[in-house]
């Protein structure tokens, strides 16, 4: 209810409070009701002892005044006067002129505690009135009778009392504003209380904050906690005086993308195109930025977006300092278009966070579909260093060894080129080794390399290695040659000529080649025992990702838009369906972002369920009937497969039996090569002598209805 | 008459690209007698080589207009009766969402559209380039139709890709990527629709595959690439696999058209007022999305406003273009078993994204089969009735 009233009303109640809790805390003295309680609670039957006592005293008093009025002096004994001095309760007697002393007798019944205490009484000789005050030791206050009371302290002068009284009042309550300044400001107090809420300010709100920081000596504390670099706070205090573009390369800058001025879009204000960088962790690569001037406000910032066509551009709208974003935030708040609103308290956690890449997915998962933004790439070589997870043992084989030759084997869409791209990203800043790929498109090697390197056509490799060490300051030399197939084809039909020449030129250490390919090439170097390709280089197959890297592959990009698996077991399963090969990993995944509904966070089994199930996953694992160009190959082939289909395992003595049940002649080591060219593909996984699918899911795409059909329509054309 | 029209299509066509009748009569396996007779007016193409005109057609690089046109000369019926029809059809929301796709492929954004039968390659091809037009811009579109031709030189094949994206002096491979990498490294992003990828000269398409693959990773996310194509370009995929361009490439069918398709089908041939929701589920249940059998009903229905059920189901069932789609695929023993128990019985089998019975492939190239939810995943059924009574005629036929 407090909250309700009007702020100066509150700090007014809150001081006047403060004046009546404070001042009497301070100052006890001038309170009545604060000294109240040191009163002691009088027994009420000693009191009337006592009352009895005060009776006694009359008759002495009466006659000291008349002693006094009649001689003018004080006697010299109390004894001639003639008057008891002693009885039931008190003792009296004179310790200076004009004076009397009541002392209670010890021993007097219901007051024996105040046996010995005494009562002073005083008589003025001028009006001959008494006075009375408690003796030494005292009577307590209780017993005293109304008109007697303990002297007063020495008379104060009121005025300094009452300045005394306003200088400590002021001074709580400038303590009291002073605290009420840190606790209670709307701005400070929240980021005192949690100083990571000074992410969450307005931008346009800073620069007061950093004036009530200041004020208050608590800027450099609140940073440290808030963990703001000093750089960045001062950056972001300055940004929203900054012109449109100032501000673009600023936010720009701190994503790492390059940001130019876009011209020809039909938005008030300015706009500019961002290219983000590879290292960007979700498949976005450039982006509109949208300023809008700063006098645009609720629907009107919505209006011209309403008529622009952005295309397939994402567009960040950055709302200006001062203005109403509700009406923005609703229209990019629906998921099927492609505006993201970036708000004022938004803009200030992308200048002070430590990571505003996060601070730019987040934004961008709320806004969009999560689909459009996927952090995982399900196709082609991964160029994104954030996208790559695993394979360090064969990294180290490449990057941690002396240069050489190597022979990259493994079948489609395993991850060669992925790991050729790690290579090479791992050797860019080596010292003394320089990394060049090369993807080719046909057999022609020579001529690629020479069209890379801007060369005539028909330069020689010599030619081509001298130019790239040149432009490489004189670096060794490792070649990244990827799609090598059809050249090891070709050049196996022509003698291996070229082969020969790359060898020679690796042996002069001049520079060293890493070749990818699939069977050609593994049949080259590992079945031929004619084949130069044997001595050239070290083998390294591609093929399952190790299991952490897989789990990895599976949430890290995730957690980017703070999503996740509901269950560690989900991703146990996804990892088991996919045989760990990386493309799938990355699919399921892929599939199960695009089963969550709108607002969904959580991948829950239903959603794997989907993408075990999609197209996309089918997609991924067809296309195997046909690995080797050699038809009769490819038939040996698909019988294993369908063998395997039908019974969930086979043996090499087990195919042979089939072929030979169907009439034909088994070729053993063509049988072999079936399986070694299935097993590099990755549709089979050996056990001892038994193979298996590799990928459990693979079993899906067959009926068993049909697949005696199929086997014996390959075992009739054997 | 026929027979002059097509002569003067056939002679034009072929004056436009240069082409002899040897040469044309070698691409398409006929004699050059019989080509110089149809571009005398002599004869036309006998009703069995329909499949041959279709050939000559791809070799002469026509539209999906032209090649219409042609075949309405020589006495067939179209082979695009629908997708070749003007933009303003009912697919613009499906072509919008292919680019929106597309899009998301980063960062090799490849995306590879196949269509069965009876479907431009792609459909709605000029919609589909005004949508990227609008969505790239004007410059950035290229659109690249690959010769057709088994003798084609490299030289010839690049000079006419490069003509097609406004490449000048392109006269090898090395010279038509060049010509691309100069647009992709000045920081543009081009879109580039392929048309019939697959068509061509193997070692030629291999090496296009190569340039587009190769520019694609050097350039990631600025080449956008749409490749069109049907059954071959699908086996090109699945059964090849030597083209990694194709293996890093994300596949869309072209879809069969919903109620909202076919509503718009309808009133490009009929009156609009004839057009309700009764004549949408009539088409839908005796064509099966079949684009051609939609294109006939349409007309039976407009030369005929009393036509039954019944008998548009016949007229269906006996349509030269079902005809034409069954008998390449009956032609031997094994097939015509197989296919004779798939036509007695319901369901054909389990939809894959590459179907493994090669019949059945063949049959849905045809687009004599389509693939439609079931209880247990998407399964592959008859297109409708109609389908199933010319196949049954087909195999009947044959028996005989």
């Amino acid at each position: 209810m407090i909250r309700s009233l009007p702020a100066w009303l509150r700090y007014a109640l809150i001081a006047v409070a403060l004046l009546l809790i404070g001042v009497p805390l301070a100052m006890r003295q001038w309170y009545p009701a604060a000294s109240a309680g040191k009163q002691a609670v009088a027994d009420p039957r000693a009191a009337a002892i006592l009352a009895n006592g005060w009776s006694e005293l009359v008759p002495l008093r009466m006659h000291l005044n008349m002693y006094a009025s009649e001689n003018g002096e004080w006697p010299r004994d109390l004894a001639v006067l003639d008057v008891p001095l002693s009885g039931k309760v008190f003792d009296v007697t004179s310790s200076a002129d004009y004076e009397i002393v009541a002392t209670v007798r010890p021993n007097v019944r219901y007051a024996e505690a105040l046996g010995g205490l005494r009562v002073v009484h005083r008589l003025d000789p001028k009006t001959l009135n008494w006075d009375c005050m408690p003796g030494s030791p005292p009577l307590p206050e209780s017993y005293l009778p109304l008109n007697c009371h303990a002297p007063l302290p020495p008379p104060v002068d009121t005025t300094a009392r009452w300045l005394t009284l306003i200088v400590l009042g002021g001074v709580a309550i400038a303590i009291g504003l002073g605290l009420l300044l840190v606790l209670r400001h709307p701005l400070i107090a929240p980021i005192q209380r949690d100083p990571s809420r000074l992410l969450r300010q307005p931008i346009g709100a800073l620069a007061r904050i950093d004036r009530a920081l200041g004020l208050l000596r608590r800027r450099d504390d609140t940073l440290a906690a808030a963990r703001v670099q000093p750089a960045d706070w001062r950056d972001a205090i300055g940004y929203a005086a900054l012109a449109a573009e100032q501000r673009a390369a600023m936010l720009a800058l701190r994503v790492g993308a390059r940001s130019e001025r876009a011209s020809g879009w039909p938005l008030p204000g300015d706009v500019f195109e961002w290219r983000f960088p590879l290292e960007l962790p979700v498949t976005l690569e450039r982006c509109l930025v949208w300023f809008p001037p700063d006098d645009l406000d609720g629907a009107q910032l919505v209006r011209p977006l309403r008529q622009v066509q952005t295309g397939l551009d994402v567009l960040l709208a950055f709302v200006p300092a001062a203005a109403d974003a509700g009406a923005l935030r609703a229209w990019c708040g629906d998921r099927s278009n492609l505006y993201v609103c970036i708000g004022v308290e938004a803009q200030t956690a992308w200048l002070l966070e430590r990571d505003p890449v996060r601070v730019l997915l987040r934004q961008m998962a709320q806004q969009l579909k999560v689909t459009r933004i996927s952090p995982y790439q399900t196709r082609g070589g991964v160029a994104r260093p954030s996208s790559f997870f695993g394979r360090e043992a064969l990294l180290s084989r490449v990057i941690l060894r002396e240069p050489g030759n190597y022979l990259l084997v493994g079948g489609r869409q395993l991850g060669k080129t992925s790991l050729m791209k790690a290579i090479e990203r791992r050797l860019r800043e080596h010292p003394q080794l320089a990394c060049v790929y090369v993807s080719l498109r046909d057999h022609r090697l020579l001529p690629r390399l020479a069209a890379q390197c801007e060369l005539p056509a028909d330069s020689g490799l010599d030619a081509i290695v001298a130019h790239l060490a040149r432009a490489h300051g004189g670096k060794r030399l490792l070649l990244l040659i990827d799609e090598a197939d059809p050249f090891f084809r070709h050049d196996a039909a022509h003698d291996y000529r070229e082969l020969a020449a790359l060898r020679a030129i690796s042996e002069e250490g001049r520079c060293h080649f890493l070749l990818a390919g699939f069977w050609d090439l593994y049949a080259a170097a590992a079945l031929d025992y004619q084949s130069p390709l044997r001595n050239f280089g070290e083998v390294i197959t591609v093929g399952a990702l190790e299991p952490d890297a897989c789990r990895d592959l599976a949430t890290v990009p995730l957690a980017l838009l703070n999503l996740r698996f509901a269950d560690p077991s989900l991703v146990e399963r996804l990892v088991e369906a996919s045989g760990r090969r990386a493309n799938l990993v990355a699919i399921l995944c892929q599939e199960c972002l695009e089963a969550l509904e709108r607002g969904e966070t959580v991948i829950e089994a239903p959603h794997l369920d989907r993408a075990l199930r999609s197209q996309a996953t089918l997609d991924a694992i067809a296309g195997w009937g046909r690995l080797s160009q050699d038809e009769a190959a490819s038939r040996l082939d698909r019988i294993v497969v369908y063998r395997v289909a039908a019974n969930g395992e086979t043996t090499l003595a087990d195919i042979v039996a089939l072929v030979e049940g169907a009439g034909a002649a088994a070729d053993v080591e063509a049988l072999r090569r079936a399986f070694a060219r299935l097993s590099l593909a990755f549709v089979l996984a050996r056990t001892d002598e038994r193979y298996r699918f590799a990928v459990p899911l693979f079993r899906t795409q067959f009926e068993a209805a049909e697949l005696p059909v199929f086997l014996a329509q390959e075992l009739k054309r054997l | 008459m026929h027979n002059d029209e097509f002569a003067d299509l056939l002679s034009g066509y072929m004056r436009r690209i240069r082409a002899s009748a040897a040469g044309v009569a070698t691409e398409i396996g006929m004699s050059r007698e019989a080509v110089n007779n149809w571009r005398q007016g002599l004869s036309l193409p006998n009703r069995k080589h329909r499949h041959r005109l279709l050939d000559c057609a791809r070799y002469l690089r026509l539209s999906e207009r032209e090649t219409d046109r042609l075949l309405t000369a020589a006495g067939f019926e179209p082979e695009y009766p629908v997708g070749g029809q003007p933009a303003g059809q009912p697919y613009a929301a499906h072509i919008a969402g292919l680019f929106e796709r597309l899009a998301r492929l980063a960062p090799y954004p490849i995306l590879m559209l196949l269509s069965q039968a009876h479907w431009g390659q792609p459909p709605f091809r000029d919609q589909l380039l005004a949508t990227a037009r609008g969505v790239y811009g004007e410059r950035a579109v290229l659109h690249i139709r690959p010769p057709y031709s088994v003798s084609a030189e490299s030289r010839d094949y690049f000079e006419a890709l490069g003509a097609q994206c406004g490449f000048a002096g392109v006269d090898s491979d090395f010279a038509f990527e060049a010509a691309l990498e100069k647009r992709l490294a000045a920081g543009e992003r081009v879109f580039c629709l392929v048309s019939r990828f697959e068509q061509g000269e193997p070692r030629l398409r291999e090496a296009l595959a190569g340039i587009l693959r190769s520019l694609s990773e050097m350039y990631s996310g600025r080449l956008h690439l749409m490749l069109c194509g049907g059954e071959a370009l699908a086996e090109l995929k699945y059964q090849s696999g030597d083209l990694s361009l194709l293996n890093i490439a994300s596949v869309e069918y072209w879809p069969d058209p919903g109620a909202d398709e076919l509503r718009d089908l309808a009133r490009a041939q009929l009156d609009p007022a004839r057009v309700d929701a009764a004549l949408v589920a009539r088409l839908a249940a005796l064509c099966g999305g079949h684009p051609a059998l939609i294109d006939e009903a349409l007309r039976a229905i407009a030369g005929d406003a009393r036509l039954t059920d019944a008998d548009l189901a016949d007229r269906l069932g006996a349509s030269a273009r079902l005809w034409e789609g069954f008998v390449p695929l009956v032609d031997d023993a094994d097939a015509r078993e197989r296919i004779g128990a798939w036509l007695r019985g319901t369901r054909l089998g389990r939809a894959q994204p590459y179907l493994l019975d090669r019949h059945l492939r063949r049959l849905f190239w045809a687009n004599l089969v389509a693939v439609r939810p079931g209880e247990q995943g998407a399964v592959v059924e008859w297109r409708c009735d109609a389908v199933r009574q010319a196949g049954l005629q087909v195999l009947a036929g044959g028996a005989a």
